[in-house]
């Protein structure tokens, strides 16, 4: 019989347990020592599967079949295996046999935290994912049930916080035998969520409890109807009444929620406040003027909501702060704090500012191994300049410049730099004017005799010793040592060593101010994965993340390359989480099981946007006037449905909808990631059907299938190829002589395109530094099914070039062709392209000289060539063009705080005929003149470049800046167009010959706007 | 009744043809203590102490209750790599208890074997004694402040005693002593109070059947 039976049969504290026990101990210390010597015969284990990996076992258990038994070894064995924290328990059980003694190691496996899931009837707050941290079971450490026992319990607190105050918690565990991970499920029933009551108001509060209850927020206003019970509004209610007293300089006000009761009969809590409103704070800014607002920012009481002597101690000196760098460099700021008197406390500061400097000149003397702008670019003090009338200028800026240019002396092994700095008044017999002179005194600089590395006899540094900082001749440095720390320890986490130790010592080298230097490696065991285990994939098929984790049985655990595959895991979009760990990190034993565990992410998900658009545009009506286009708000709703994960794969299948007065769209796309095995391959079928009338001349109506192959060389560079086949139709056509059916008609376009992007901007967003170059080239011809032949190239070249610290000259070129080819005959190549295929240009993001899409050609009326004038009336409506060229220069610069930027701009180009006719003359072409409507000029030309300055303000928000560009257009182009509202039927009835005879059919001189504004969210480029 | 002994006479047939030789008998924290610890603490113990050697449930709780404390100890050291004690340092002891108890070589193997233990044990006993009397030196004496104050006024209450123990010694070396006494007792306060709130804190888990 077992002990293990022997438990069974009789349970622990028995009596007749205790006597056996008794004898048990007896026997066993008696007979023990007995069994030392004799032959071990052979070596058991129950179970006979043992979580210890064989190798490891190996090497852990010492006792052998064949050899005499050593008790010592027993022992040893048992605190060798139970280091490596697989093991709960472990007995080691001896029998004789002939010839000897059978070893048996009688062993509990421990278990390990797998997968943490949430289900049930959750009703957010606290989220699943609240639930889980809340459990903190964490992944691969130690499982002990007791553990879910308190994980319920602070899961059920979390609930009642949130007014969940009948809900249940329930768990359930599967421990997967082999690995001995448990899986753990939280079972949630939430219940009805509680409401607020009337809260019991305590204490000295000196404001109504009907304002007290207004400033927690926990009853809707007007409708006086409680709100339900969360943990964000219980604490926002208790920082609203915070707020309240604030506001009435009741700064150390206390408010405490003493208890928050349920009443199960009525479903509402109660809450219970203990509040101490305080005395009244004023606190006064004496002999100089300092802001309400600047008070508060500066003050710390304010924050801290209390006062005392330290708080107002730092507000002083953040108030010299402030009148230091505004220019005050001799100000003297003293605080009083006056006796409480009627429920007031009263705290003066005396700030005597002193008079007005400017910091005209910064001096570095002594410097000799960096350039002046090398220290100056680490300088907190600036003199004073067009954005900073006064300069930079105070006490704790000058010693932390001192500081910072001593550190980078040491950093360069001038080990005993010093750095002082001297501050001249009445520079150059300027009263105002101040210059501060930095004295540096680098000292001599050490350098690296002899690099020797030690205690490296596992892994091979060579690879990493070239990238060493304190190589031989190089400055000795400590920042240099911490360099190669980092590195020398990540390269051993990187290879299987997670305990790799590191330290170093120095002595003195053989030449004078020459260092040996001597890295100490401690190596540590050495981890090896035994297997990847994956958990917590319920929709997604564990083939998908399997294929990314390339970690093989076997090899050095990295951590570095573990937590790589789990960045790459979450960056697919499929996921809410990717957690790794290694079971029993803290083990002994070297084959380690490696842990993936996911939360999956909602399938879906949906999102409603609203926005407006402003600008010159217009909309396409029969309506005839204003053929310039008109300023205009566009009003847009857009709504989105995504589901991830489609087929448990990482696809995704999206519907993308949008509808304004100017483009209704639906988009449908399947996007295939890592398409064939890449992992920056994406492959995208896309479906789309759109209307647009931003163009005023028509409207375009778009039905396209394409795939595009997307191809990510690196952060910066992406190759996208694509075929689309597309069905463009026009309609509500502005201008008749587009109503011959040559060109209205629907028209197949097939198309083959390959694009090839290059972004190294550093914030796209909004660019201070980088470039940014797209090229995007396709043909379109009978082979791929189009009724139209022609190639497109279109190519763009952004730069951006910071100019001191503050200003940004950003530049742009545009420029692109359309090249049609196999013409039907007497047509061209500007009449062959269908006007949707056309480029058209002008606006906020490509020449803000013109209004959205008003750039380029217009209907100057069907011309039947000299000397017959246009059969049809010109409306002037822009028609597109064949070429485009746009460049625009824009300075970017600091205007008011750190938050609000100007730009000045000067943009320039066009829209042109075909790109033959791109031409960079200022001048528009002369006018026309057909001898049979004399005293008539024709606009017929609009191929010359448009010049537009202006300037623009920029507000720094998190989604990018707010603009608005005011742009002049120095020679807007002049037109003939009507005015009034004549109506496109009208206008048909006009017959070549009353074309320019009846009022309503002459078209009248006109020209664009020569101003322009713009209005919306992003840097123009 | 007759039931009871016959399944104990079953358990006891068991036993001895399955003879548990050694087992995990406390977990504290990451550390255990086995069945062979307590065995072997014991028998150091009482022949360090020069007594009968007793195995009894009574010397077992007590050897766990020592065993608990090292082990608290042991991970302090560690965690602060506090140094440890020689081998040598171990077996110069060694050398002082034999030639002090034992008239020869060959009496001191003989006591050695009667408490089961060989001269290795014995020495890994010692060098284990001297780190942790390093470790509390290291660890608590740099906290403790004797001021000169208290020194006399020891000096005053118990100067009969430390002349009887310090004789024919000037007043000065008896004040040394006063002060020595003095920094010894505030560490050992030091290291008790510090003991203390290793026991509360530390998870410790007995198996029941090795106490007994």
């Amino acid at each position: 019989m077992r002990p293990a039976q022997m438990r069974r049969l009789l349970p622990p504290g028995s009596p007749l347990y205790s006597c056996i026990l008794l004898v048990f101990v007896l026997l066993t210390s008696a007979r023990a020592q007995d069994f030392g010597g004799k032959t071990v015969t052979a070596v058991e284990y129950e179970p006979a599967l043992q979580p210890l990996y064989p190798k490891d076992m190996q090497n852990m258990q010492l006792v052998r079949a064949g050899e005499p038994l050593d008790l010592n070894q027993v022992g040893a064995s048992i605190d060798r295996l139970f280091a490596s924290g697989l093991y709960d328990d472990i007995q080691v059980d001896a029998e004789p046999s002939a010839g000897g003694v059978v070893i048996r190691f009688i062993t509990r496996p421990k278990r390990f935290v797998g997968h943490v899931g949430v289900g049930g009837d959750l009703n957010p707050p606290p989220s699943g994912a609240t639930i889980i941290s809340d459990s903190q079971l964490a992944l691969g450490t130690a499982f002990d049930p007791e553990m879910l026992e308190v994980a319920s319990k602070t899961i059920q607190e979390q609930l009642r916080e949130n007014g969940l105050y009948e809900s249940t918690v329930g768990v359930s565990t599967i421990e997967d035998p082999l690995t001995h991970q448990v899986t753990v499920q939280f079972l949630v029933n939430a219940g009805k969520r509680a409401r607020y009551e009337t809260p019991a108001v305590r204490g000295d509060t000196k404001l109504s409890d009907e304002t007290i209850i207004r400033a927690t927020g926990w009853r809707w206003p007007l409708i006086h109807k409680w709100r339900q019970v969360t943990s964000a509004l219980t604490d926002k209610g208790i920082d609203g009444i915070d707020k309240k007293y604030a506001k009435k300089d009741r700064l150390t006000a206390s408010v405490t929620l003493t208890s928050l009761e349920y009443d199960s009969a009525t479903g509402r809590a109660k809450p219970t406040l203990d509040i101490d409103a305080g005395p009244k704070i004023e606190i006064n800014a004496i002999e100089a003027k300092v802001s309400k607002r600047k008070l508060r920012q500066f003050v710390p009481v304010y924050q801290e909501g209390s006062v005392d002597r330290d708080l107002l101690t730092e507000g002083a000196e953040n108030l010299t702060d402030y009148f230091q760098a505004k220019g005050y460099p001799d100000v003297q700021v003293d605080f009083k704090l006056e006796p409480p008197k009627d429920d007031q406390q009263v705290i003066n500061y005396y700030i005597t500012t002193g008079p007005r400097r400017k910091l005209v000149h910064i001096d570095i003397q002594g410097n000799f191994y960096f350039t002046d702008d090398t220290l100056r670019e680490r300088m907190f003090l600036r003199t004073g300049s067009f954005f900073t009338r006064y300069g930079r200028y105070s006490e704790s800026f000058r010693k932390a410049d001192q500081e910072a240019i001593a550190n980078l002396y040491r950093d360069n092994g001038f080990q005993d730099a010093k750095v002082t700095s001297t501050v001249e008044t009445n520079y150059k017999g300027k009263a105002q004017d101040i210059a501060v002179t930095f004295h540096v005194d680098p000292g001599e600089q050490w350098t690296v005799a002899n690099l020797n590395i030690e205690g490296n006899t596992r892994l091979d540094l060579s690879p990493i010793r070239n990238e060493l900082a304190s190589a031989q001749g190089q400055p000795y440095a400590t920042i240099n040592i911490v360099t190669d720390r980092n590195r020398i320890l990540e390269y051993y986490y990187s290879n299987g060593f997670p305990r790799a130790a590191f330290s170093y010592r120095t002595g003195p080298g053989r030449e004078p101010q020459t260092t040996n230097v001597t890295y100490s490696v401690r190596e540590g065991p050495r981890e090896f994965v035994r297997k990847v285990i994956v958990s917590g994939l319920y929709r997604t098929r564990p083939s998908m993340v399997l294929r990314d984790i390339d970690i093989k049985e076997g090899e050095p655990i990295s951590m570095v390359k573990v937590n790589d595959i789990a960045r790459q895991l979450t960056n697919l979009g499929i996921f809410a989480n990717v957690s790794t760990a290694i079971q029993d990190a803290n083990g002994t034993n070297q084959y380690k099981y490696l842990l993936y565990d996911f939360e999956e992410a909602a399938r879906y998900s949906f999102n409603v946007g609203f926005g407006l658009e402003v600008g010159q545009f217009g909309y396409t009506t029969n309506n005839l006037s204003d053929a310039g286009g008109v300023k205009g708000v566009s009003p847009l709703i857009s709504f989105n449905v995504n589901r991830i994960n489609f087929r448990g794969i990482g696809q995704t299948v999206s519907l993308q909808t949008r509808y304004s007065t100017l483009e209704q769209r639906v988009a449908l796309n399947y996007i295939i990631p890592r398409f064939l095995g890449s992992l920056n391959r994406t492959l995208t079928f896309s479906g789309l059907y759109d209307t647009t009338q931003d163009v005023q001349t028509f409207s375009s109506r778009r039905e396209e299938g394409s795939v595009q192959v997307a191809q990510r060389f690196n952060r910066a560079s992406t190759l996208l190829v694509s075929f689309a086949y597309r069905r463009v139709s026009t309609s509500n056509i502005q201008i008749p002589s587009l109503l011959i059916p040559l060109y209205s008609q629907p028209v197949r376009i097939g198309i083959l395109s390959a694009g090839y992007i290059q972004d190294h901007r550093d914030n796209p967003l909004d660019a201070h530094r980088g470039f940014w170059n797209t090229i995007d080239a396709g043909i379109a011809g009978k082979f791929f099914g189009s009724q139209r032949d022609f190639t497109r190239v279109l190519a763009r070249n952004a730069t951006y070039t910071p100019i001191g610290r503050n200003l940004v000259l950003a530049r742009q070129t545009q420029i692109g062709a359309i090249l049609p080819f196999n013409l039907p005959s007497g047509v061209s190549g500007f009449e062959a392209m269908p006007l949707p295929e056309r480029f058209f240009g002008g606006g906020g993001v490509s020449m803000r000289g013109f209004g959205d899409n008003q750039a380029g050609p217009r209907d100057i009326g069907t011309p039947t060539g000299l000397p017959a004038p246009p059969t049809t009336t010109p409306t002037g409506f822009p028609i597109g063009g064949n070429a485009i060229f746009f460049n625009t220069v824009e300075l970017r610069f600091p205007l008011l705080g750190p938050n609000i930027t100007g730009v000045v701009f000067e943009d320039m180009g066009n829209i042109y005929t075909t790109f033959g006719d791109v031409s960079l003359a200022y001048r528009q072409p002369p006018v026309v003149v057909y001898p049979s409507i004399p005293g008539q000029a024709f606009y017929q030309n609009f191929n010359y470049t448009v010049q537009a300055p202006g300037f623009g303000i920029r507000y720094k928000t998190p989604i990018g800046p707010l603009r608005v560009d005011f742009a002049y257009a120095l020679n807007p182009p002049r037109y003939l167009g009507f005015n009034k509202n004549e109506s496109i039927q009208d206008l048909i009835g006009c017959g070549p010959e009353e074309i320019g005879k009846t009022p309503q059919c002459t078209a009248t001189p006109q020209q664009l706007s020569h101003f322009q504004f713009f209005f919306s969210i992003g840097q123009a480029f | 009744m007759i039931w009871r002994l016959s399944i104990a006479s079953l358990i006891v047939a068991g036993i001895i043809s399955g003879v548990i030789i050694d087992r995990i008998a406390i977990i504290v924290g990451n550390s255990i203590i086995k069945d062979s610890d307590i065995d072997k603490d014991i028998r150091a113990t009482d022949f360090l102490n020069g007594r009968p050697l007793k195995l009894d449930a009574a010397e077992r709780k007590a050897a766990a209750k020592r065993l608990v404390d090292q082990a608290m100890i042991r991970r302090e050291i560690r965690i602060g790599d506090y140094p440890t004690a020689t081998f040598q340092e171990a077996d110069r002891e060694l050398e002082k208890l034999e030639k002090q108890r034992f008239p020869n070589n060959a009496d001191f193997e003989r006591a050695l074997a009667h408490y089961g233990l060989t001269p290795l044990d014995l020495r890994a006993e010692f060098r284990w004694q001297l780190t942790v009397l390093r470790f509390i030196d290291q660890r608590f004496k740099p906290a403790v402040v004797v001021t000169d104050q208290q020194v006399n006024d020891y000096y005053k209450q118990h100067e009969a005693a430390l002349r009887r123990a310090h004789p024919g010694q000037s007043p000065d070396d008896l004040l040394e002593a006063a002060h020595d006494t003095l920094i010894g007792e505030q560490v050992n306060k030091l290291f008790f109070d510090w003991l203390d709130q290793q026991r509360q804190d530390a998870q410790i888990e007995y198996r029941e059947e090795s106490l007994h």
